[in-house]
């Protein structure tokens, strides 16, 4: 169970924080964290789902105010990698506005060419992303597609008309991915 | 693009379940009739659930509504009807589905209820029929209990369900809020049907399936596309989408970590039928990592119970 927290008996301070718990299935305690990125804090855990060959959990959320993209062991909580996405011309003056749900899906081992991918979407300003990066020691995104929108009302009303929830793969056809979510 | 489906009556979905031994995709989530001039962060907002079987293909098999009347409703003082759908699991075995309902239902709760959410649990068949409901509550604590989005698994028999509160209640035990400073715990429950008199913690109530088959309103698949439910369309100008070249930049983060939380689980925990202080030493608990040298410091007052 993932979110985030604002009480410091719980993370370190008043700020918040994301956390993640497991629990076994009788409801004993396995192992929780909260997360940094050097001195930031992860301020929100949004999505988490099992990676394709479900070895791992992949884990969506916001670190000093950018889009993470968290794979961990299952067992302990452990980092396998930690990402961070930022947009290509941020500036020190940049004032971009991120928000993430529970769009993550990790594709362990692709149907077409054997690669690790990341998939996830998140709202940057006024616009939902929607993305494929290659998971490794370096990652690349593959490809980015972004969501017009159709009036200028949609476009001015970021947090209320769209929210990339999940992403999910169809069980039955690997080639299928499902977005769900408001758009 | 294969196929983009819209629904009327779904403003937000809250939770998605598979079928692993059919093409079946079960969504579920709220709709706020009124979202155009809610007020952010819409907790006043009128609510209904909506459910939705539908195939990989797009085809929508069927849509149901549920809600209920909100037994202070004063929509004039902002009081309204609020019902959301926050959980939805698929069971391949049974070929059942089920919710997690946060709901402010009249008529699924106790008489005695009032404006704050209870949790109930509905189970149905594939075509939508009710075969199990269970409300679950606080019993005299007016908190609301939240449900958390993607909140319901199931393993086996069993049901899991998180969300969050100000305290809980149970026939055990009870933590209250402070009336200055409140703070939401999140929880997560375990449910199973039919095992009374053996796992009487929760205050739960099972409905009548007829009467909690009458808060559901369903819509067949010939009848979704004439009454405007919903629409799939698989025109790719429906979704204006645009491809950007090096639109964002991943690196890796080699100074990340996660580090454990400090107090973590209410002790008793809320199931818990009995407590016992095994020493005189206080327990580890969270940051209040103390001593405990059971040998060196206790009084010989303690023993086992299993």
């Amino acid at each position: 169970m993932g979110g985030n927290t604002t009480s410091e008996d719980f993370a370190p301070s008043k700020s918040s924080h994301g956390f993640m718990f497991a629990l076994d299935l009788d409801g004993n305690w396995k192992w929780g964290n909260f997360f940094y990125n050097v001195s930031y804090a992860v301020t929100q855990i949004s999505g988490c789902q099992m990676a394709s060959d479900g070895k791992s959990i992949s884990v969506l959320g916001l670190g000093n105010t950018q889009p993470v993209l968290m794979s961990m062991n299952t067992k302990d909580g452990t980092f396998q990698s930690f990402i961070s996405l930022e947009y290509w011309n941020t500036t020190t003056s940049s004032d971009i506005k991120f928000k993430t749900q529970g769009a993550i899906y990790n594709d362990v081992v692709d149907y077409y060419d054997d690669q690790n991918y990341y998939y996830t979407s998140f709202i940057m300003d006024d616009k939902l992303e929607l993305l494929r990066m290659r998971n490794g020691a370096t990652p690349t995104i593959d490809w980015t597609y972004e969501f017009i929108d159709f009036t200028a009302a949609e476009a001015t009303d970021i947090f209320r008309q769209k929210d990339p929830a999940f992403i999910t793969s169809d069980p039955r056809d690997e080639q299928v991915l499902y977005l769900i979510g408001r758009y | 693009m294969r196929w983009y489906a819209r629904f009327e009556y779904l403003t937000k979905v809250q939770a998605y379940s598979q079928a692993t031994n059919d093409d079946s995709l079960y969504l579920c989530g709220d709709y706020q009739p009124n979202w155009s001039t809610d007020s952010d962060p819409f907790q006043i907002s009128e609510y209904k659930g909506g459910i939705v079987r539908m195939k990989n293909d797009g085809t929508i098999k069927w849509f149901i509504q549920f809600d209920g009347t909100n037994p202070k409703l004063d929509v004039a003082n902002g009081i309204n009807n609020q019902d959301r759908c926050m959980g939805i699991t698929y069971d391949s075995q049974s070929s059942q589905l089920s919710v997690l309902l946060q709901t402010k239902a009249s008529q699924l709760r106790d008489k005695n209820k009032g404006n704050f959410y209870d949790t109930a649990l509905m189970v149905l068949d594939q075509t939508g029929n009710v075969k199990r409901t269970v409300v679950i509550t606080q019993a005299t604590l007016a908190y609301d209990m939240y449900s958390t989005s993607q909140g319901l698994i199931q393993v086996g028999e069993r049901f899991y369900f998180a969300g969050h509160s100000y305290g809980y209640k149970t026939a055990f035990n009870e933590q209250r809020a402070s009336t200055t400073t409140p703070f939401y715990d999140s929880y997560v429950y375990k449910y199973q049907f039919d095992r009374e008199g053996i796992y009487k913690c929760l205050f739960e109530a099972e409905i009548d399936n007829s009467v909690a088959g009458r808060r559901l309103k369903m819509w067949s698949e010939s009848s979704i596309g004439q009454q405007g439910v919903a629409s799939v369309s698989t025109r790719q100008s429906d979704v204006k989408v645009v491809q950007q070249n090096k639109y964002f930049v991943p690196y890796t983060s080699r100074y990340s970590g996660g580090f454990p939380l400090l107090d973590t689980m209410r002790i008793p925990r809320p199931c818990a039928y009995k407590s016992m202080n095994m020493t005189t030493v206080r327990y580890y608990r969270g940051q209040n990592d103390l001593t405990y040298d059971i040998y060196r410091e206790n009084e010989g007052t303690t023993f086992s119970l299993m």
